[in-house]
């Protein structure tokens, strides 16, 4: 039956915690996250909110700001020949360090932690939607061009639509990373937010909090990844390549 | 995901120009217009501290890369037999695929405070978070990559009356090698991302500890060195990555 290993790992997991008598700073039992989850509820769910604005704020921006340079780059081959290998570099460079630099710059608050999340998000979303405007069938572009179609006209009808699956495809991965860069900036320097309380949590060795705080953002991501999938369904059903969960990207 | 030829592999000149171009930008702007160091220090100054910190620096980048390289090859390891677990038998494929499906959107560098609970704050955590980080894009990539084979060679070898063995040995394994390659690609600067991560949590050693004092300092100048540092790490691993790639050869069955 699907899922019976995973049911046989929590049971196991149970047994284990309370016949081998392991303590709770060590490793909680699920029964006791589960209970960590109920009681700490609103606690939780304020840090949620918050860690879940930033990766909003910073994703969205991410968009606005990858969308407006890929059309840019689409449209400028000089530029789109000197920036886009740079671009494709940098998506190697761990950019989570620089995470203390932002916070130099803008402090313990949230500004530091959009920061964050629009520069890791920004990358694979400006890569996949610059290839997606650009890998167009040279005939349909012909095509177009042979009914004398404005250049307005050509990326409505076209590109546009040809790289809405290249985007939802680096959305993929800047919603996994969003979340990863929040909270690697919390870590670094935050009063608020997941990331500050799994930190609080692990000095004082409350270890169940911070097994619920890690389920909060397990859901976090799972919850944004199963947004981008139904945008995939709904936005792009015809583009099946693109959705196979063989090609994972990093950070 | 970039779309260079494979085989004149040579510098195109325009990135470097407009790198170049950005630098120079950057120096001038910010002598013109006075930003203080600690706020955005300059390209020229980041080097000098590179060249002036190096001593102090290559030990803990040492340290760093350690520990990425030994989380690397456990995660290799670790992905490889998972990927064979996963192509051998439909019970384990049914049962782990969603799970590691849900550990791709699961923000595994969280995961760094509770290794430092467990392991304390020597090496040991922060290996094994870069193993975290390069097992989940080895494992998934290897087993597509077994799994994904072309129906109709599966049927020509069939034919032969291959055994699962030579099935495996002779189809799958050659087929997979290029989605090995490319999961390691993409791990390779997660070992990096790994190791810097749990020494952000918790360490007194390391680049990723260096990085985190000189912010505590405000040693704005020090610290970009130390992120240039780890850049330029990241790209050499990406780059090894891609030399073992060449070497293999050009037969590699590429994902799409």
């Amino acid at each position: 039956m699907r899922g019976s290993l995973a049911v046989a790992g929590i049971a196991i997991w149970e047994a284990a915690v309370r016949l081998l008598a392991i303590p709770d700073y060590l490793l909680p039992p699920p029964s006791g996250v589960a209970e960590e989850l109920v009681v700490r509820f609103s606690l939780l769910g304020r840090h949620t909110g918050v860690t879940l604005g930033e990766v909003g704020v910073g994703l969205a921006a991410a968009v606005a700001g990858g969308f407006l340079l890929a059309v840019i780059m689409a449209h400028l081959p000089f530029l789109h020949r000197g920036l886009y290998p740079l671009l494709a570099f940098l998506q190697a460079v761990p950019k989570i360090t620089v995470a203390p630099l932002f916070v130099i710059w803008l402090g313990y608050g949230l500004g530091s932690k959009v920061l964050m999340v629009f520069l890791i998000a920004f990358f694979p979303i400006v890569v996949n939607l610059t290839t997606g405007l650009l890998l167009v069938d040279p005939d349909l572009l012909r095509l177009m061009r042979s009914y004398r179609a404005s250049a307005w006209q050509i990326f409505r009808a076209v590109r546009f639509p040809n790289a809405v699956p290249y985007f939802l495809a680096g959305m993929r991965i800047a919603v996994a990373l969003a979340v990863v860069g929040a909270v690697v900036a919390e870590f670094v320097g935050a009063d608020r937010g997941l990331g500050y309380l799994i930190l609080l949590a692990n000095a004082e060795l409350r270890t169940p909090l911070l097994f619920a705080c890690l389920v909060w953002l397990g859901a976090i991501g799972v919850g944004l990844f199963g947004l981008v999938h139904w945008m995939e369904r709904w936005l792009s059903p015809w583009a099946r390549g693109l959705h196979e969960p063989g090609a994972v990207s990093g950070f | 995901m970039a779309d260079r030829p494979k085989r004149a592999w040579r510098l195109p000149w325009e990135p470097v120009a407009l790198a170049a171009v950005l630098l120079a930008a950057w120096e001038v702007g910010a002598r013109l217009l006075a930003v203080p160091e600690y706020l955005l220090p300059r390209p020229l100054s980041i080097l000098g501290s590179m060249t002036t910190q190096g001593g102090r620096m290559m030990p803990q980048l040492a340290l760093t890369l350690g520990e990425a390289l030994a989380g690397f090859a456990g995660g290799v390891v670790l992905g490889t037999l998972v990927a064979f677990g996963l192509a051998s038998s439909a019970f384990l494929r049914r049962e782990l695929q969603p799970l590691i499906v849900f550990s791709q959107s699961m923000p595994t560098a969280a995961l760094a405070p509770l290794l430092v609970v467990w392991f304390g704050l020597g090496v040991a955590p922060k290996a094994l978070l870069a193993l975290v980080l390069v097992f989940f894009p080895v494992a998934a990539n290897l087993a597509a990559g077994l799994i994904q084979v072309n129906p109709d060679m599966l049927r020509l070898v069939r034919s032969y009356r291959a055994t699962r063995w030579q099935t495996f040995v002779k189809l799958r394994l050659p087929h997979a090698v290029g989605y090995l390659i490319a999961g390691m690609k993409i791990a390779a600067p997660l070992a990096l991302i790994g190791a810097v991560v749990g020494e952000f949590v918790g360490a007194n050693r390391g680049i990723g500890f260096v990085i985190l004092d000189s912010a505590a300092r405000l040693a704005t100048v020090e610290m970009l060195a130390g992120i240039t540092y780890v850049g330029l790490t990241g790209t050499a691993l990406f780059l090894a990555v891609e030399l073992v790639e060449r070497w293999l050869g050009p037969w590699l069955v590429t994902p799409r």
